[in-house]
């Protein structure tokens, strides 16, 4: 195996693997949008058995290069070799019928079907006069195999994200994949379900499968994959092979001189001041499907201090959070905010007194992006009551344009034609400046490129420091967590398991009391 | 392209519709100050009618529906043929309420100076748009608001309806008799007391206890509910000959179908019927037994004559009301016209039944047949030449119910010896049933009287 | 053959020209081989309709506040589909000020404008009662607002034939006629009332003004993009869409006085049958407009332009001798028909591209 890295010309130089034939090669692969080239001339080799990671940052590309290897975009130029014959994919049946099959970061299933009935949806060797009982056991087989755990039976209304992923990769087995797409699949799963689907990825491999792991995340590249291919702007910026991959290499190609800023400290901390901003007592608070997810928490965070709640996800972080900001009601307990019982107050209330609120997955419930920057910040109850005064507002907009080095042509720009980093800044801008007090984060970087996202978090602590903000910052990220925390509060199970100064606290007790 | 932009192509179209809104309304506007001018000078003398007519047609409903529409239709093609030297014609169906006016200003803008619109909906609208257009002459037909444009006109069947109650009171042989009604109209209720009367004349004569069951469903074009009606008083209340108002076929078709079923032995009573408005024997050959037609050529061909003629002006239409009956010739009595232009009066197979049932005329006393009755005063009807002129405006309506004029000790009748609507009768009234009428022995009810007509005589049942 | 999703849509204002050009040509088109239509007379018709902007005026004026009004709750994803409900409310409202109270013979211009004002109360208060079991029970507001239609329809009905029977009126089954003095007076040389016009502007402005420089106008236009962002910047969910529709009835319901006060001056039972179907005519207004108010003006007066085009077609063959059944009224419908399937098509096209790909195997 001969080293491929930044070779302008990696196509000549890569020889067969092994003597095998690639099973998908790409040549010159052009795709051009109104004013963008989004793929420039791309070649690439993947060779069956084998785990290839498609690495970059947001916007390099990666996403088109899936669509048009799925059949979804067709390009402008170049061919799509399979199997060393020249194909053109023309849609996504097309490419199942080669053996390619996606799974993309959303669950593409339908919720009001069992799981047995999504799997047979598009199989077509089930049809209606397979008995209900052989489906079963194939899929129960088949699942065994692959080492998880579904019960075919089950609606998937009631699956767990995890699950859906799961169910997901179930029917692309079944489908007949040779050659899987892994579309940011488990970029947003928790780290000990990573784990076990890293398990099943290599066996797939194993048996001679392929996969293809689409990610933003470099440690998921590092932690599966034989070969890493890393795009940057439309075009492949290098092939490397695990052995050789190393994370500095990968961010140099990655990143090209932006990697310098990628750095893990500990961002600067300032001395809290003594008067305590929120405090939670004994808080009880029901998850979605009944129970209780918060099961008697009591934290409190003091001004200008950063608390980070470490948690593996779905251990009450959220429903905390959610409640935190009165999205959620409260069956238990009080919420204390400067002193005052908020407990059965409205989120207007919060909002209008200086509470910012990151939520989870920004572009489905941080902004709209079908409306304008501008709409998006004077919808803030803070900056629109009765009479909108626009030109205070796009002062105040073009300020954060700059301020935060938002790329937008204007600030009349619909949120969607931005870029992921693009939109989160926008969020992140808005957000810290109506947090006069408090922050209220989850996840505030999970859909960021490392690059991206350690400067949001430098904005944020920033921010914290200056303007004696006090912020609560859920993550499942622990890098963030040591990196932003003043002080680090474990969240397992809805309860509080241990709260550490961030200086002093150990990263393996504080992932062994996550999974405990 | 950019939110000014839009902003201003907008402001544009605005500008650009209310210019040509003022424009168009200056244009108007100058017509119409010139016209009020002429209106204001009472009668003027300088009146020309138009060397060619052009004269249009607002139907309310389809002119396929083989009924209302249908027969003004007819009467629009025939004069539009009669008159072809100078009259040109149009017409404009399906007109809703609401857009009445609309039409008429587009049919004003054509240059169209004459403007039929026949339904009593139109009657506000079409009072509104003459004041819009004082020079142009307007007829309405059923309704009862003129002006000096617009004047009125009807045609009424209730002779016919009468002469249709004594053949029912015949062949009817449960003396359940039914009557589907589109609505509870004046017309309506004096059509349906008219038919009920020349049942009871006859029926009553030959032992039977006559009752005449009526059902209101709420819409002048209908064929399901019609049927349905028919269906239910047929089967619930054991109608066996039945009148109704409404502008499809359906009802014969039914009827035709029960009396099939009846002389196949299926059924235990037939279920004979009364066309109305447009020939309607050859939809039931075995049920129709004889029924109401109407012409409207012959007052379409009177107005539009007399404006012709200078007659008629956009300035004296006021008392303009046509009032036609069966002397005037625009309705007949029968169910059938022959290709040779002769009038089925009653399905031949219904006359040997007719002709064999006899009675005795309460007029004269004489004893005939139910046939011989019914052709009798069917020409004491038509028979009444004086009566048209009567007939003409709202000024001379009130002399109708004068019958005879002595002269040197000699009477002369000017009137039809008989009217169906003559005292004693005694009825209720529609909104209050408990509240009674009752008409004196002798006297004849009046055009006013049948005009507003808003009870039943005593032996119709209404079920709502 | 392909369908790919477009990357970048076409221009919106594009389709609806694109539909009403193809539209049009697909009518003379059926127009001629099912019915044997003159080309001629049927474009010489649409030329008509289009330049008789005093003849489409009053169709144009309560189309457009129809459309206005169901802009604004489809702005905020809210279907109303009610429009017909509220307008009927308006009209019994209006009718009540006509008939039953004094106000007409005190102060004629004062009735009028209690007549406009209380039609809006009357259509906001009916489009309320849809939005709040939309807004706190999660009932899909399309077939309740539908249904409302009918609802509304049955009240006024039993009102007419009962306690506001008239009593002029020959046994017909309608109210007596309004007193002349709040029969709203005409724009000279137009079809439309004063009272209609200045309305119109009113409403064109203030939601203008509302969509563009309120905090309700952006919550509602958030609400149909992002109703989870209105949660979580502490806006309440449930009260938008109140709003929203409220809103949507409060303008809708005016139509009802101007249908009373401009058209047909009184109520004639049953009102289902004697209605305009502004109500739903809107939505087709609404949706030609493609949700921009500017465009709303231009689409009722493409819609009502097609109106009179149909009764100026019927007009210029009507006259024809020996010939019954013509393209007649039917001819509106066809138009329409036409119209919307072309628009329907068009705004597939516009975001799926289409291509024709030979394969070779």
């Amino acid at each position: 195996m001969a080293a491929e890295a930044n070779n302008a010309k990696p196509t000549f130089l890569s020889p067969p693997q092994e003597g095998k034939e690639p099973i998908v090669s790409l040549r010159g692969i052009t795709k051009r949008f109104p004013g963008v080239i989004a793929l420039d001339h791309i070649d690439l080799d993947i060779y069956p058995g084998t785990v290839h990671a498609l690495l970059g940052e947001n916007g390099a590309g990666k996403s088109t290069l899936v669509k048009v290897l799925y059949g979804i975009y067709t390009p402008d130029e170049g061919e799509i070799i399979i199997n060393g014959r020249s194909t053109r994919l023309t849609s996504p049946a097309d490419a199942i019928s080669t053996g390619i099959v996606m799974v993309s970061q959303s669950p593409q299933i339908i919720d009001t079907l069992t799981v047995a009935e999504n799997i047979i949806l598009g199989l077509e060797k089930y049809n209606h006069f397979v008995p209900v009982t052989k489906v079963y056991k194939t899929i129960r087989e088949e699942s065994k195999r692959v080492g998880i755990k579904i019960e075919p039976g089950i609606e998937v209304w009631r699956l767990s994200y995890t699950q859906k992923q799961l169910v997901e990769i179930l029917r692309a087995i079944l489908l007949g994949a040779k050659v899987l797409l892994l579309d940011e699949a488990i970029t947003y799963l928790p780290i000990e379900e990573k784990k076990r689907f890293y398990k099943f990825i290599r066996q797939f491999a194993d048996e001679g499968g392929t996969v293809v792991l689409i990610t933003h995340k470099i440690y998921e590249a590092m932690d599966v994959a034989d070969k890493i291919t890393v795009l940057r702007r439309g075009k492949v910026a290098g092939h490397l092979d695990r052995k050789e991959a190393t994370i500095e290499k990968i961010r140099a190609l990655m990143f090209g001189e932006r990697s310098a800023e990628i750095t893990y400290e500990r961002l600067p901390t300032a001395q809290p001041e003594p008067n305590t901003v929120l405090e939670v007592k004994d808080l009880w608070v029901m998850g979605d499907f009944g129970g209780y997810a918060v099961q008697g928490v009591s934290l409190e965070v003091k001004e200008g201090e950063v608390l980070g709640i470490a948690g593996v996800a779905g251990n009450g972080q959220k429903e905390l959070i959610q409640a935190i900001m009165r999205l959620r009601p409260v069956i238990k307990g009080k919420i204390m905010y400067n002193g005052e019982d908020i407990t059965r107050k409205t989120t207007y209330y919060l909002r209008i007194n200086g509470v910012g609120y990151i939520p989870d997955l920004p572009a489905k419930y941080g902004v709209s992006i079908e409306n304008s920057i501008i709409e998006n910040i004077a919808v803030l109850p803070v900056y629109s009551r009765g009479i909108i005064n626009w030109d205070k507002i796009r002062e105040l907009t073009l300020k954060l344009i700059k301020e935060f080095e938002i790329k937008t042509p204007s600030p009349d720009t619909p949120v969607k034609f931005l870029s992921g980093g693009n939109i989160m800044k926008v969020l992140v801008a808005r957000e810290l400046t109506v947090a006069t007090n408090l922050l209220v984060a989850y996840n505030p970087t999970r859909a960021l490129d490392e690059a991206t996202a350690i400067k949001v978090r430098k904005i944020i602590k920033d921010k914290v420091l200056k303007n004696k903000v006090s912020a609560i910052i859920a993550s499942e990220d622990l890098d963030e967590i040591f990196q932003i925390s003043d002080r680090i509060a474990v969240m397992n199970s809805g309860k509080i398991v241990g709260v550490f100064p961030a200086d002093k606290a150990k990263r393996e007790e504080i992932e062994h009391l996550m999974v405990m | 392209m950019s939110r000014n932009a839009l902003i201003g192509v907008f402001i544009i179209a605005l500008i650009i519709v209310g210019a040509v809104a003022f424009y168009a309304g200056t244009l108007y506007a100058a017509g119409k100050t010139t016209s009020t001018a002429t209106t204001n000078t009472a009668t003027p003398t300088t009146w020309t009618p138009p060397t060619t007519i052009k004269a249009a047609w607002i139907y309310v409903g389809p002119v396929g529906d083989f009924g209302w529409s249908y027969m003004h239709d007819l009467g629009r093609r025939i004069v539009a043929d009669l008159f072809k030297d100078w009259l040109k014609t149009t017409y404009v169906e399906s007109v809703s309420e609401d857009k009445l006016g609309q039409t008429i200003d587009t049919l004003v803008s054509q240059g169209y100076n004459v403007i039929f619109t026949t339904s009593f909906e139109f009657m506000d609208g079409t009072i509104a748009a003459a004041k819009k257009y004082p020079n142009v002459m307007f007829f309405h037909c059923s309704g009862y608001k003129r002006a000096h444009n617009v004047g009125t006109y009807f045609a009424d069947l209730y002779q016919v309806y009468y002469l249709d109650g004594l053949i029912a009171g015949a062949l009817t042989k449960t003396g359940n008799i039914g009557y589907v009604a589109a609505y509870t109209t004046p017309e309506v209720v004096r059509h349906i007391n008219a038919f009920a009367i020349g049942a009871e004349e006859v029926g009553k004569q030959l032992g039977k206890n006559i009752k005449v069951h009526v059902i209101e469903i709420g819409a002048w074009f209908a064929p399901d509910k019609a049927r349905n009606a028919a269906e239910t008083l047929w089967k619930n209340y054991d109608v066996d000959v039945l009148a109704y108002t409404e502008d499809s076929t359906a009802i014969l078709q039914l009827a035709e179908q029960i009396t099939k079923d009846y002389e196949a032995g299926k059924v235990s009573h037939p279920l004979y019927v009364f066309s109305h408005y447009s020939p309607g024997w050859i939809y039931g050959k075995d049920a129709v037994v004889s029924g109401q037609i109407v012409h409207w050529e012959i007052i379409y061909a009177d107005i539009l004559s007399k404006i012709k003629a200078g007659i008629y002006t956009p300035y004296n239409l006021e008392h303009v009301d046509y009032w036609y009956l069966l002397n005037s010739g625009a309705v007949d009595f029968g169910c059938w016209i022959f290709p040779n232009g002769t009038v089925m009066h009653i399905n031949p197979k219904f006359v040997n039944i007719l002709k064999n049932t006899y009675v005795t005329d309460k007029l004269t006393g004489k004893k005939m047949s139910v046939y011989e009755l019914v052709m009798e005063r069917y020409i004491m009807f038509k028979d009444a030449p004086m009566l048209t002129p009567l007939e003409l405006t709202d000024l001379t309506h009130k002399y109708q119910t004068i019958v005879k004029i002595t002269v040197d000790n000699k009477t002369i009748f000017i009137g039809t010896p008989f009217d169906p609507f003559t005292g004693p009768l005694e009825g209720y009234k529609l909104k209050n049933p408990s509240e009674k009428v009752t008409i004196p022995a002798g006297e004849r009810l009046g055009h006013d009287q049948l005009w507003s007509m808003d009870w039943f005589v005593n032996w119709v049942v209404y079920h709502s | 053959m392909v369908i790919v999703r477009r990357v970048k849509p076409l221009p919106y204002w594009i389709i609806p020209i694109i539909a009403l050009l193809a539209g049009i040509a697909i009518s003379v088109i059926i127009l001629y081989v099912l019915m044997g239509a003159s080309p001629a007379a049927v474009l010489s018709a649409i030329v008509y309709g289009f330049t008789r902007p005093g003849v489409v005026a009053k169709t144009f004026v309560a189309l457009t506040i129809v459309g206005i009004a169901l802009l604004v709750s489809f702005k905020g994803s809210i279907w109303n589909i009610g429009g017909e409900g509220q307008i009927t409310f308006g009209l019994m409202a209006a009718t009540w000020v006509a008939l039953f109270t004094a106000l007409p013979y005190i102060n004629p211009g004062l009735a009028q404008a209690s007549m406009i004002l209380l039609a809006m109360v009357a259509g906001g208060i009916w489009a309320l009662l849809a939005a709040l079991p939309r807004a706190y029970l999660g009932l899909d507001e399309v077939p309740v607002t539908l249904i409302m239609n009918y609802i509304a329809y049955y009240i006024v009905d039993i009102l007419v034939r009962g306690p506001w029977l008239g009593k002029h009126v020959y046994n017909y089954i309608r109210t007596d006629t309004i007193p002349s003095q709040v029969m709203f007076p005409q724009v000279p040389g137009t079809t439309m009332t004063w009272d209609g016009l200045f309305l119109l502007i009113i409403l064109l402005v203030g939601v203008w003004y509302l969509l563009k420089n309120t905090s309700i106008g952006l919550r509602i236009k958030i609400l149909g993009n992002n109703p989870n962002l209105l949660r979580s910047s502490g806006i309440s969910v449930p009260l938008m869409v109140i709003v929203a529709l409220t809103i949507s009835g409060f303008i809708a319901g005016s139509v009802g006085a101007l249908y009373l006060g401009g058209d047909v001056y009184r109520i004639s039972y049953p009102v289902e049958v004697h209605t305009a179907n502004y109500g739903y005519t809107g939505i087709l207004v609404a949706w030609l407009s493609m949700l921009e108010l500017i465009a709303v003006p231009i689409a009722a007066y493409i819609v009502s332009a097609l109106y009179t085009a149909g009764i100026q077609y019927q007009i210029l063959v009507g006259g024809h001798l020996g010939q019954l059944i013509t393209a007649g009224s039917a001819i509106v419908d066809v138009f329409i028909g036409s119209i919307l399937l072309m628009y329907t098509i068009l705004i597939t096209i516009s975001e799926y591209k289409i291509k024709i790909i030979v394969k070779k195997r």
